[in-house]
């Protein structure tokens, strides 16, 4: 029974962030379910020792992206990242209120709007890897493991993204270009 | 650097193009640029963490499974492990688990059903005729059997000598002044989709949410100062000697000077949640009193006719007098029976299961335009609407 506690409490740390992963990723609910049973019960068949694994919650994130592109090739379905734009609706992981607050409705409606705009310019791939940097904090040689992609290609797709960002938004650049001796 | 900008606060750097890029994509100059940022202004890192915060809420929001799915694959996988079970029984077992879930839901559905059953039987005549006056589009003020109607939403004024200055939200410069005889008990009916203010002779301010009946007496005499409410209100009693009472039809809530929000909507959880000062809410039929702190909530059991006290973010259950509803692991079928009330609409679900059993978290803007709302709603959900009258279909993509 030791075994299966660890695995519950294991379980019970990464499940809401392997959920949202995989909402992310483009997949329907039920998908999601299925999945992140199949990657648990597969990790409980291969690894009897779990503390041999250093990284569990990524180990678990790398399987299920795999597992969920499996199911995806079954059904032939396409499927992409992209975060849900939610115009008026969040379903949001509250933080402090009172903080959020300051900044006044409209003005948060704005910035959100154009953060939002700014994101959907980027190609799928791109904004995963924004999410996985960014939000879930994994350096670019983890992404790279993680989306099982090249290391150099991880690092060519932000730069493109950041050009990409920057001829679309980057009025304010202009003096840091010409100031910057390090730019191409 | 030729550049000087001076952030204050983390809208500001949620403001700035090169804030944004530094975050999302990390590329060295703009290091150098915001390290001297830093070094020049050393509390920006405070703001800093704020507007990461705020960012990473945006962008990626952190969703939650269900409660239900999370304990049924956790059962799942434990019985797989104990049972040694082989890889090929599997998908057979998440069949079987979605059956499960979709028989929770039906079972939901009848509960549900049968609740309403209970509950919309008995409607007396007279009840009949104000409940359709809600239906109507124009808030409605009933004084000396007169009744005016406003297409705006209104902010009214009474004084102690009886004189209501009404005054429309959209165009502030509109303003209306009528005489209310003394003595008489008036009603504002606020209808679905609409909100309303009302200050009372005593002082006091009331918010009226959509789709509620408020009675009040043109002037406050004798040893309390009563009002009557049917549906939902957020009020700010003014201080006096003489006890304040709000009735509904089910219980009171009497007080001497306080903030708190009453929702007594028929078909809805019932409820008091106390913003400030202190509340005593009665049940009509218990003789026990409830008494209330700040950020605490009486929740009526219409089983038993009693209250029961929670600790809660009282916030959250005023948030409407701004405009917005605060959602915390919501179902969402409630925030849908919400809608309904508050853009009088029906909706009709054609085979969307889903929408029965999740929940949301966060902020829901109560747009003047329903299809604003609606489209947030179909993205979550992935199901798109057709409107026909009061009646909406929601179906699946």
């Amino acid at each position: 029974m030791a075994e299966s506690n660890d695995i519950a409490s294991i379980y019970t740390d990464c499940v809401d962030d392997m959920y949202t992963y995989a909402l992310y990723l483009g997949f329907q609910e039920h998908n999601i379910v299925d999945a992140i049973q199949d990657v648990f019960i597969s990790l409980c068949e291969k690894q009897k020792d779990l503390t041999n694994i250093s990284n569990i919650k990524f180990y678990l994130l790398k399987s299920l992206r795999n597992r969920l592109v499996d199911i995806a090739k079954q059904e032939g379905k396409h499927v992409s990242f992209s975060p849900i734009i939610e115009v008026e609706l969040t379903i949001a992981e509250t933080y402090d209120h009172t903080e959020k607050q300051l900044i006044q409705l409209e003005e948060e409606n704005e910035i959100k709007r154009k953060i939002q705009t700014m994101l959907a310019s980027l190609s799928p791939r791109q904004q995963e890897i924004i999410y996985l940097h960014f939000i879930k904090g994994y350096n670019y040689k983890q992404v790279a493991e993680l989306m099982d992609m090249p290391y150099g290609n991880v690092r060519k797709m932000v730069y493109k993204s950041f050009k990409l960002l920057r001829a679309k938004y980057g009025k304010h650049f202009m003096l840091l270009l010409i100031f910057s001796p390090i730019l191409p | 650097m030729v550049d000087n900008s001076c952030y204050k606060t983390h809208s500001e750097l949620l403001r700035d193009e090169r804030y944004l890029l530094w975050r999302l994509v990390p590329e060295e100059h703009l290091d150098q640029y915001w390290e001297e940022k830093l070094f020049q202004y050393p509390d920006l890192c405070h703001e800093m963490n704020l507007a990461d915060a705020y960012l990473k809420d945006i962008l990626f929001t952190k969703r939650y499974i269900k409660q239900e799915n999370k304990e049924q694959i956790l059962q799942e996988i434990v019985r797989a492990i104990e049972q040694g079970e082989p890889q090929r029984n599997r998908k057979k077992k998440a069949v079987l688990l979605r059956c499960k879930i979709y028989g929770a839901v039906a079972c939901v559905f009848v509960l549900t059903g049968l609740f309403l059953y209970r509950v919309l039987a008995p409607v007396e005549p007279d009840e009949q005729i104000v409940i359709n006056q809600l239906e109507a589009k124009e808030i409605r003020l009933i004084y000396s059997e007169k009744t005016v109607l406003y297409e705006d939403n209104i902010d009214i004024q009474i004084d102690n000598k009886g004189k209501a200055t009404i005054q429309s939200d959209n165009n502030p410069d509109k303003i209306e002044e009528i005489e209310i005889a003394d003595n008489t008990l008036n009603t504002l009916v606020v209808p679905y989709g609409r909100r309303s203010k009302i200050e009372l002779p005593d002082g006091t301010k009331a918010w009226l949410n959509s789709g509620s009946i408020l009675q009040f007496p043109s002037t406050f005499s004798g040893d309390k100062r009563e009002v009557m409410l049917s549906g939902e209100m957020y009020i700010e009693v003014k201080k006096q000697e003489v006890p304040f009472v709000v009735k509904t039809t089910d219980f009171s809530v009497k007080v001497l000077g306080t903030k708190f929000n009453v929702s007594a909507y028929e078909k809805q959880q019932q409820s008091v949640v106390l913003v400030e000062g202190s509340v005593g809410v009665r049940s009509d039929h218990v003789e026990e009193t409830c008494m209330l702190s700040p950020n605490e909530i009486a929740l009526l059991d219409t089983v038993s006719a009693s209250f029961r006290k929670e600790k809660t973010d009282a916030l959250e259950y005023i948030s409407w007098v701004k405009g917005y509803i605060v959602l915390h692991k919501t179902p969402l079928i409630n925030v849908m029976n919400y809608l309904e009330r508050y853009y009088n609409v029906d909706f009709e679900y054609i085979e969307t299961p889903r929408i029965q059993s999740m929940t949301c978290d966060g902020k829901l803007y109560l747009s003047e335009s329903f299809d604003n709302v609606m489209r947030a709603i179909g993205i979550l959900t992935d199901t798109e609407y057709s409107k026909e009258n009061n009646s909406i279909y929601i179906y699946n993509k």
